[in-house]
């Protein structure tokens, strides 16, 4: 079985598309962010210390905490 | 109907949408700005005219992403379309989107139209060339939604007649139900609260089932049902809100795919670009501290310029009363009355305007969000934000605007904490109070290294206040516990132009709530100290005014000493002075006597006052800073023989300046900004208890 990845774990500029969104109370920001399932996710920067990544999800830019990316989980092309 | 009264029109949509300036061109200058009920969020109202003559009301609703909340905005928005009030009136929506992302702001729409308000939609354009302009089939998108679409342009004005006109029907068709299933909720459960409450909208019936815990206006009898229901049924609200979030979007992607062409770009965007170096870890990270030190700058120096004709303004009307007006106590109740707290509210404007205007630029370009992204790993040690940056540096110019500012923060307890800990950030009303104190600890010429003893000494307080304030916000983290969500996730908006009218719109907002709710509190402090420093028991007073003529009539140079000579007195033997003199039980532990108790209690109006106290206290006439100090320094306690201003006393006084919250108007802004008096006094009685405690310490290491 293939290991659940999530986006926090994504390399810089990996695209990776979003499979589903982990229920927790923060789930429904997240859609209405736009982090829909199928939509393409890439992290793009990180901010200084361990938190917070930036990322392209569609046309949007987020900025996500570490956990909260956690929450997304991805499917890369490696896993097709 | 009353036909001379029309509906309201309530503003609607998400953040970044370009509601503001829609807000702004409907309604004009003429805005009334106040709270939303029990919370301190904005609630915008002003009016439009009508092409059939009349006006409607227009509400400004907070931006919102949708009807499931995760922010204190947002449950105010829900509160409002949920409540009977609004139920009943059904005020016409306009829905506010942008066309770069038209997919996501459907969400809120569809949700809407659900609750059977009277929808109109208004999509803007966004202005930058940097995004991908999407294409877009106006007339399928209202064909399929069944409801009005227009392109406006908030800036310009550009579209906004048409929805007026579109306005100036009596009863416009509603739209369809969106979708008529809920997600989520068992439609047993659904249909019993539907009965026995007797609403006739499902997806009013569903949302009330969802967030019946944060609407406060739900009858006891269907919370009681509610609650009964769940637990028997097995709901789960977090289940059932993503439920009918997704079922949503499964049926708006399909119309975005009909109705929208994207245009893809081969460039890289323009904010793309941009913020590879503003969001670069320690780029970023620089450029942001440098642009706090200009907004410090902005308020410490520009402001002083505005800020010194006010003053003169007001000493010189001052002058005049009393030079056309007798003698008198109404002369005086005036002058050092009436127009020196006028004087000590006007005197905020310039600051107040300058701070909000920068606020708005970074706000508007986007940047603000950036700041906040790159800061949060640090800010959130400390239970508070990027905005809250803002706050603090702020603070070192003056906390009253640095306090306002942080309403920009919408998470109530970041919010709470920056104002809580502003207050100890060294503002520049303590540097006249510091200076004179510190030249009576250190001679000039003293130096440490290549530094100057004195200029270290200043550092040194300042970097005191600052470490308290990580430190109190720390803990206040840990001691104060809310029920709000933390989290970060948020949008980067592209980046674009500011909309100039909307920052001075909301900078001159900001001054007049200052000024009518703040300045209220300011007067009243203001004149209660006035009562306080002129009046004393009995005849006291008088008496030692006829004591002092008696004594110096002959002996003084010349009629101004004489009167700085009775003035002392007068003091001494006012109701503030009776009071600096029944404290000193209580300030002796930490080494000040009564007539630092004196200046303490008037130096409450703000920090700088101390200086004039003591110099009318100890006889010095004018603004003669060596003589005071020279007084200052040979003034020798009867008691013990010993200088009054030694090390410890000199120091301990220097600490309770730090901490002591000794200013009416920040503790008014305070109230005005918290809406509460408890926190209010919450912070007073801390600040003074640190104060307190801290001087002590200082007192009895150095004595």
């Amino acid at each position: 079985m293939i290991p659940i990845q999530t986006a926090d774990s994504l390399l810089f500029n990996k695209p990776a598309l979003i499979t589903a969104i982990q229920t927790s109370p923060l789930t429904v920001k997240l859609l209405q962010l736009g982090c829909l399932p199928g939509k393409q996710i890439t992290i793009l920067r990180k901010a200084i210390g361990n938190s917070p990544i930036y990322v392209q999800v569609g046309t949007l830019y987020l900025a996500l905490r570490a956990e909260e990316a956690a929450q997304i989980i991805v499917e890369t092309e490696l896993d097709k | 109907m009353n036909m001379l009264h029309s509906k309201k029109l309530y503003l609607v949509g998400n953040p970044n949408s370009g509601k503001t300036s829609v807000f702004n061109s409907l309604t004009g200058l003429y805005q009334k700005v106040g709270n939303f009920a029990g919370v301190t969020v904005d609630k915008k109202t002003g009016h439009t005219a009508l092409p059939n003559g009349k006006t409607m009301e227009v509400v400004d609703l907070p931006g919102t992403y949708s009807l499931h909340p995760t922010s204190a905005e947002e449950f105010i928005v829900l509160q409002t379309l949920l409540h009977p009030d609004t139920l009943a009136d059904k005020p016409n929506l306009l829905y506010i989107a942008d066309s770069a992302n038209l997919e996501r702001h459907l969400l809120f729409l569809t949700q809407l139209i659900c609750l059977q308000y009277p929808v109109i939609l208004g999509i803007t354009m966004t202005d930058l060339s940097d995004q991908d302009v999407p294409t877009i089939d106006y007339e399928q998108l209202s064909k399929t939604l069944q409801i009005p679409v227009f392109v406006i342009n908030g800036r310009t004005g550009e579209g906004l007649n048409d929805v007026k006109q579109y306005l100036t029907q009596q009863n416009p068709p509603l739209a369809p139900l969106f979708m008529t299933h809920v997600a989520g909720i068992e439609s047993r459960m659904l249909n019993t609260v539907m009965e026995q409450s007797g609403r006739s909208n499902y997806y009013e019936t569903a949302l009330v089932i969802e967030h019946f815990e944060h609407l406060p206006f739900l009858s006891e009898k269907e919370t009681t049902l509610v609650k009964q229901l769940s637990n028997q049924f097995g709901f789960q609200s977090l289940h059932a809100q993503i439920a009918d979030t997704m079922q949503r979007f499964d049926r708006i992607m399909p119309i975005i795919q009909k109705t929208v062409k994207p245009e893809q770009k081969e460039t890289k965007h323009f904010t793309h670009k941009i913020d590879q170096w503003l969001t670069n870890p320690i780029g970023g990270l620089i450029f942001f501290v440098l642009v706090l030190f200009g907004i410090f700058q902005a308020i410490f120096s520009f402001a002083s310029y505005p800020m010194d004709w006010i003053e003169q303004f007001f000493s010189e009307t001052s002058r005049l009363v009393e030079l056309y007006l007798p003698d008198s106590m109404l002369t005086s109740l005036l002058t050092d009355g009436l127009l020196a707290g006028l004087s000590g509210i006007v005197i905020f404007v310039p600051q107040i305007a300058i701070l909000f205007l920068l606020i708005g630029i970074l706000e508007e370009t986007g940047y603000m969000a950036r700041a906040v992204y790159l800061s949060d790993s640090l800010m959130r040690r400390f239970g508070m934000n990027g905005r809250s940056l803002v706050s603090l540096f702020s603070g070192m110019a003056c906390a009253v605007p640095a306090i306002m500012a942080a309403r920009t923060i919408s998470n109530p307890k970041e919010r709470l904490l920056t104002i809580m800990v502003t207050p100890l950030i060294s503002c520049s009303a303590r540097i006249p109070v510091f200076t004179i104190l510190i030249a009576l600890l250190i001679p000039a010429h003293y130096s440490i290294g290549f530094f100057n003893a004195q200029g270290l000494m200043m550092l040194a307080l300042y970097l005191t206040g600052i470490l308290a304030a990580l430190v109190i916000a720390a803990i206040l983290k840990k001691v104060i516990h809310t029920n709000d969500l933390s989290f970060l996730a948020m949008e980067l908006p592209p980046y674009r132009m500011p909309h100039w009218k909307n920052l001075f719109i909301n900078a001159a907002q900001k001054v007049k709530v200052f000024v009518t709710e703040a300045g209220k509190i300011i007067l009243i402090i203001s004149l209660l100290l006035w009562v306080l420093a002129n009046f004393g028991p009995g005849d006291k007073m008088q008496h030692a005014e006829n004591e002092v003529i008696r004594q110096y009539e002959t002996s003084a140079a010349d009629n101004t000493e004489l009167d700085v000579k009775i003035a002392e007195a007068r003091l001494q033997n006012s109701y503030i002075g009776h009071l600096g003199k029944w404290i000193e039980p209580v300030i002796q532990p930490i080494g000040f006597d009564w007539k630092i108790g004196i200046a303490l209690l008037t130096s409450f109006a703000a920090r700088e006052v101390f200086v004039g106290t003591m110099a009318t206290i100890y006889s010095v006439g004018g603004n003669d800073d060596t003589t005071l100090r020279q007084k200052m320094s040979r003034e020798i306690n009867p008691k013990t023989n010993l200088p009054v201003f030694n090390t410890a006393t000199t120091l301990s006084l220097l600490v309770f300046y730090i901490f002591a919250m000794q200013c009416m108007s920040t503790l008014a802004v305070v109230k005005r900004e918290t809406n509460s008096w408890k926190w209010t006094f919450v912070q007073l009685a801390y600040m003074t208890i640190l104060a307190y405690g801290a001087s002590w310490i200082v007192f009895r290491i150095f004595q």
